[in-house]
């Protein structure tokens, strides 16, 4: 008798503020020969939900598991990931029945990113495009969404040594743009590890590792010997997050090995580790922002970079334009 | 000589990968720099950077070489964003260039 596949129920919301719940609910699938996801209850998922569930059956199959989905038809989501082209991103084409519009201005399709090959200032343009029917000169959030995408794309492509998904939404309730990237890299603190950074020491939580990459100038390659001579990444990206989400009063989620760190949109910050063995191999980084927030793109910029302590403004720098 | 790269050619128009900035400064910049040509950095068309572009690149080129890079390098057609973060990635790689001098 062959043993029974280890069963994954996914919760009806995909949200924020279980994806914690979700990521344990995934991570105990780990190991196991075959698993099999049920989509039965599934109403609603926001992208950092679709991303951590998307790069959790790739990292399952990958290591040579046998994925099933259970009820995927059923589910009141299947049109919207049918939509988003989360089923053929996991392997599985179904039949559509519905008519593919080339834009839409509420979601766009699931995007693998590779570590060679992926553009992710086209990936980033091509997204932000989408959420910007009007243009993007009109409104300064399409800029900052932009190089917001830019930044996390980027980390994902230096640090995950693996591939790693992106999806993006637009919610008019809160008029929010939610975007999430995921991973199944090697996460954080192995990151740090493998580097042999100076911030690495053997007794480093998985929690000290995210909270230290949240730090301006921590970069788990900056200190290392490269092929162009200098590190490609000096850990800005994640800290300009931290400080613009919080100034414009977005949210932030990071998650990588046993820790999970955010800030809610009231700007509280919470961390923590997740429940038992849990863990999550590689990282998730979910951002939302408000449309209507931004008012000045560059000066939210200056401002963030004051507040990190940053060095901003020479008197020479751009003296040739 | 002088040789002009336009960056959006290169790159498009928004400048987002550090990774391919470096690759850029290397490969590109710093080998002309190094036979003492002048460098024409023309960002017509470039309308976004991320400041881990602009850190791999520009900060990276003031630290390294900071005669070279107020002599030869000349930036061109820079909107307001794009010379916000140039200032921001130089200013960085000067102070770390000066930091690096008070560890030595």
């Amino acid at each position: 008798m062959s043993a029974q596949p280890h069963e994954v129920v996914l919760p009806a919301y995909g949200v924020e503020s279980g994806l914690t719940r979700l990521i344990e609910m995934l991570s105990a699938a780990e190991g196991a020969p075959e698993v099999r996801v049920d989509f039965q209850r599934v109403k609603f998922y926001r992208p950092s939900a679709i991303v951590a569930v998307l790069a959790r059956v790739k990292a399952w199959l990958v290591r040579g598991a046998t994925v099933r989905f259970a009820n995927h038809r059923e589910c009141e989501a299947f049109r919207y990931l049918q939509r988003i082209d989360f089923f053929q991103t996991a392997g599985l084409n179904l039949p559509e029945d519905f008519f593919r519009r080339d834009r839409a201005d509420r979601f766009v399709p699931v995007r693998e990113i590779s570590v060679v090959g992926s553009n992710i200032g086209v990936i980033a343009t091509e997204i932000t495009e989408c959420f910007a029917p009007e243009g993007f000169i009109l409104n300064p959030f399409y800029p900052l969404l932009q190089y917001a995408l830019g930044e996390v794309l980027s980390n994902c492509k230096q640090h995950a040594k693996a591939m790693g998904f992106v999806a993006a939404q637009y919610t008019p309730r809160d008029d929010r743009v939610h975007f999430a990237v995921a991973d199944i890299g090697i996460g954080i603190r192995e990151s740090f590890r493998q580097s042999q950074s100076p911030h690495f020491r053997e007794s480093m939580t998985d929690l000290e590792a995210v909270t230290l990459a949240l730090r301006p100038y921590v970069s788990s390659v900056s200190h290392l010997p490269h092929i162009y001579g200098r590190p490609s990444n000096m850990g800005v990206g994640l800290s300009m997050l931290r400080e613009i989400t919080l100034k414009l009063h977005g949210s932030m989620f990071l998650a990588s090995g046993r820790a999970w760190w955010t800030y809610d949109v009231e700007g509280r910050e919470r961390q923590g580790d997740l429940t038992g063995e849990s863990r999550w191999s590689g990282v998730i980084c979910a951002l939302s922002l408000r449309r209507n927030a931004v008012e000045d793109y560059s000066k939210h910029l200056a401002e963030a970079r004051d507040a990190l302590r940053l060095t901003s403004g020479v008197s020479r720098g751009t003296r040739r334009t | 000589m002088t040789e002009t790269f336009k960056m959006r050619e290169i790159f498009g128009s928004f400048l987002a990968d550090g990774e391919a900035a470096n690759a850029f400064r290397f490969s590109q910049i710093e080998s002309l720099l190094g036979q003492g040509r002048v460098v024409v950095l023309d960002f017509e068309g470039v309308t976004n950077m991320t400041d881990s572009f602009a850190n791999a690149c520009f900060a990276n080129l003031a630290l390294d070489h900071p005669d070279a890079f107020d002599s030869r390098v000349i930036f061109r057609n820079c909107s307001s964003v794009v010379q916000a973060f140039l200032r921001a990635a130089i200013a960085f790689g000067r102070s770390e260039a000066k930091r690096l001098q008070r560890k030595q």
